[in-house]
C-alpha cells in the first residue's frame, strides 16, 4: 500500500498548488473580467478554465513557461475571454507575450462527445475512473489492482483492455444515435 | 486474452508508436484489408480524446471545490471582499 500513500500525497500536493494560485492569481484574473464587465461567474469559469490549461501545460515536460504562474494564467484568462466570448480583440490589450499564448485545439468539446461523456459518468463509471486511473494517475497496473480490488495483476490488465473495448463501443453506438438529432 | 482485446492493446500500441517499424508496417498492412480493424482505431483514438476531456472536467471539478472552501473560510474575508468589490458595478 506504500505506493498508493503516495500517490495521495501527490493529489494533496496538487490541492495546495491549486490553492495556491487560486489566492495569487485569481484576484488579477477577475479583476481582468471585472474591467472588461464580466461578472464574478465568468472570472470564476474563465479562471477555473485557464488553471486547468496552465496544470495541463506545467505538467507537459515539452512546454517551457518563462513567466510567472499569475502571468501566464492571467495570459490564458484573456485568450479564453476573446474565444468565449468572441470579444474584438482590438478592445483588449494583449502584449506580445499573451498574444502568443494558444488554448488547446480541442478544449471545447462538441455537444455529442459532451453528451457521451456524460452518459458514460453515469453508465460506465468504474471503467472511465480505472482508465483515468492508468492515463493521468499514472498508477500502475499493481496500483489498480490494489484500488480497484482485482484478484491480481492479470486480472488488472485484461479489465484494462476490456473497459476500452466498453467505451470504444459506447462511443461507437452513441455517436450514431447522436448523429440523428445533432447539426 | 480474447482476440478482440489482444487487437485493442495492439492498437493502443500503433496509436502510441509502441510498434517496431516491421510490426508497424504490418498493421497498417492489415488495416487495408480489414476495414473493422480500421474503424475500431479510429473509435479508440475517440475513446482518448473522450478520457482527455473527462480528466479536465475532473480537474474543474478539484478547482472548484478549491473555490468553495476559499470563499466559505471565514479567515479569507479579505481575500472575499478584495474580490466583491471588483464586481460592484
Amino acid at each position: 500500500m506504500e505506493i498508493v500513500e503516495n500517490k495521495e500525497i501527490e493529489i494533496f500536493t496538487t490541492e495546495m498548488v491549486f490553492e495556491q494560485l487560486y489566492e495569487t492569481a485569481f484576484p488579477v484574473v477577475a479583476k481582468f473580467i471585472s474591467k472588461m464587465n464580466g461578472s464574478f461567474q465568468d472570472a470564476r469559469d474563465i479562471f477555473q478554465d485557464a488553471l486547468v490549461i496552465y496544470y495541463e501545460r506545467s505538467n507537459n515536460p515539452g512546454t517551457h513557461i518563462r513567466t510567472t504562474p499569475e502571468a501566464y494564467i492571467l495570459g490564458i484568462a484573456k485568450n479564453l475571454w476573446i474565444r468565449k466570448f468572441n470579444r474584438n480583440r482590438k478592445h483588449i490589450s494583449l502584449d506580445s507575450f499573451e498574444a502568443s499564448i494558444t488554448i488547446p485545439e480541442d478544449f471545447f468539446p462538441s455537444l455529442k462527445s459532451k453528451l457521451i461523456l456524460q452518459f458514460l459518468e453515469t453508465t460506465g463509471k468504474k471503467c472511465m475512473d480505472l482508465l483515468h486511473g492508468f492515463y493521468y494517475d499514472n498508477l500502475t497496473i499493481r496500483e489498480i489492482r490494489e484500488v480497484f480490488g482485482y484478484r491480481n495483476e492479470h486480472s488488472a490488465t485484461v479489465q484494462k483492455y476490456k473497459c476500452l473495448e466498453k467505451v470504444r463501443d459506447t462511443i461507437k453506438e452513441k455517436s450514431r444515435i447522436y448523429e440523428d438529432f445533432i447539426d | 486474452m480474447r482476440t478482440s482485446l489482444t487487437e485493442i492493446k495492439e492498437s493502443e500500441k500503433f496509436l502510441k508508436n509502441q510498434l517496431s517499424t516491421q510490426e508497424s508496417l504490418l498493421f497498417e498492412a492489415r488495416m487495408l484489408t480489414n476495414a473493422s480493424l480500421k474503424s475500431n482505431l479510429q473509435f479508440l483514438k475517440k475513446v482518448y480524446d473522450l478520457l482527455k476531456f473527462y480528466n479536465r472536467k475532473k480537474l474543474k471539478g478539484d478547482i472548484d471545490a478549491v473555490h468553495v472552501k476559499l470563499f466559505n473560510d471565514p479567515e479569507k474575508a479579505d481575500f472575499q471582499q478584495s474580490i466583491f468589490t471588483l464586481f460592484k458595478h
